[in-house]
């Protein structure tokens, strides 16, 4: 009897966990999701950032030897990323005086929703985070997300308080891309372990190594010119219909703890 | 084992896995804690519990996931009912070579079927990347393993709830 009263104890356990995942498949698990969101995440949130900090604890340690090196080079940077800013503030200055005497509208900046990060991927090779807005706050399906003004990922999933963002470190993410000084154009994808390629890059395009790349605003509802990164290397096959870039990268996901979700432009 | 003990134990489990490990992630990887919780619940406690443990959990797991919905909770769960079977079938899983052989097993297992998925749709997955990731996971998984074995032993040890005492008998 007691076997008989097992079994069924173990059929009622599979089958909820079976019925669980059958309605999350057909999108029917709102109530759960919304109790997971409002008393795990809360919780779970406090506990991602102690982790966060345990994680830059130790990778501090680690980089203490190269920290000299890494100011060196973040000087350098820095003032070549000023001189730039100069040159772009002239242009915009510019641009703007020849819209107006032509009479067409100053484009504005992107309207941007600010959103906390609640919750990290909890595997080792998808890049995922969980933002503390959703539907209610205006975020979308496909939306992308900004930190210190360079684009980290797509909206991939909303829910009315919460929304996942799709890291462009992602193996599966892809963006269509432009390079801001040659107009090339490709589809950046990522991939595991942090970098960023584009592909799809036509042979007759141009692309060179320090050149910035940015989003084109082709296929899908993420603006055109926001900030990616800068290509590193370009490899063209000879024969081949396209080439291939690698694109730095300075995101850290781990690291992240708050973002801007690009809304409307 | 218990049910406030249970409970409690879910409770740490899921807030650790969802919430503190993920944020940590030693050397890019993140341990699987709740492999080794269902593990051991499979071989110290009752298959129910283990199994209610891999449910809520993995559900968990799998809300918190922005892909993949039902992998994580499918996988822990064929995990708890088959080591209680291969357990209760008269294999002594229960002594550490044999725990630290399934935890390495079934992390291999766990990794591969998400990097299977993310192949099959033509990921970018550099082989060096893979290997040193998956080495890692294993590592920790060993670690973790040894650390939560005597403390779900002990838990299980202190005395029996309502799900054993109606399961005892028949395991």
């Amino acid at each position: 009897m007691k076997s008989i009263d097992s079994r069924r104890r173990i059929m009622l356990v599979v089958g909820i966990g079976a019925i669980l995942v059958l309605a999350g498949a057909f999108g029917a698990l709102g109530p759960v999701v919304w109790t997971y969101d409002h008393t795990v995440l809360p919780v779970g949130r406090s506990l991602s950032s102690a982790g966060s900090d345990v994680g830059s604890f130790f990778g501090l340690l680690g980089q203490v030897r190269n920290l000299s090196d890494q100011n060196t080079k973040l000087e350098l940077e820095n003032a070549t990323l000023r001189g730039r800013l100069a040159a772009s503030a002239d242009a915009l200055r510019e641009n703007a005086d020849l819209r107006r005497q032509l009479g067409l509208q100053i484009a504005g900046t992107p309207q941007q929703v600010g959103a906390d990060v609640v919750a990290f991927q909890p595997d080792s090779y998808r890049q995922f985070l969980t933002l503390d807005r959703g539907s209610s706050s205006g975020i979308k399906v496909g939306q992308a997300a900004l930190n210190n003004g360079i684009v980290v990922g797509t909206i991939s999933s909303v829910s009315s308080t919460t929304s996942k963002l799709q890291l462009i470190t992602d193996p599966e993410f892809a963006l269509a891309v432009r390079d801001q000084e040659t107009g090339a154009l490709g589809v950046m994808q990522g991939q595991l372990g942090g970098g960023l390629t584009i592909k799809d890059i036509a042979q007759t395009d141009t692309m060179n190594p320090g050149d910035t790349i940015a989003s084109s605003g082709l296929g899908g509802v993420v603006p055109e010119n926001l900030l990616i990164g800068e290509v590193l290397s370009i490899n063209a096959q000879a024969g081949g219909i396209f080439k291939s870039a690698q694109v730095s990268t300075t995101l850290q996901a781990e690291q992240l703890r708050f973002v801007f979700v690009v809304v409307g432009s | 084992m218990k049910p406030y003990k249970l409970t409690l134990l879910i409770i740490v489990v899921l807030m650790l896995q969802v919430g503190f490990l993920p944020g940590w992630q030693p050397l890019n990887v993140v341990p699987d804690l709740l492999l080794a919780v269902v593990i051991c619940l499979a071989l110290y406690t009752t298959v129910t519990e283990a199994l209610i443990c891999a449910v809520v959990v993995g559900l968990a797991l799998d809300i918190s996931s922005g892909t993949d919905f039902g992998l994580r909770l499918g996988f822990y769960t064929v995990v708890a009912l088959g080591v209680s079977l291969l357990h209760r079938a008269g294999l002594a899983l229960d002594s550490l070579p044999w725990r630290l052989a399934l935890a390495a097993l079934l992390t291999l297992m766990a990794n591969g079927v998400i990097l299977l998925g993310l192949y099959l749709h033509g990921a970018n997955l550099p082989g060096r990347v893979v290997a040193s990731r998956l080495f890692i996971a294993v590592v920790l998984e060993l670690i973790v393993m040894m650390i939560v074995g005597p403390i779900v032993r002990r838990l299980a040890s202190g005395g029996e709830g309502m799900l054993s005492m109606a399961s005892r008998g028949k395991h």
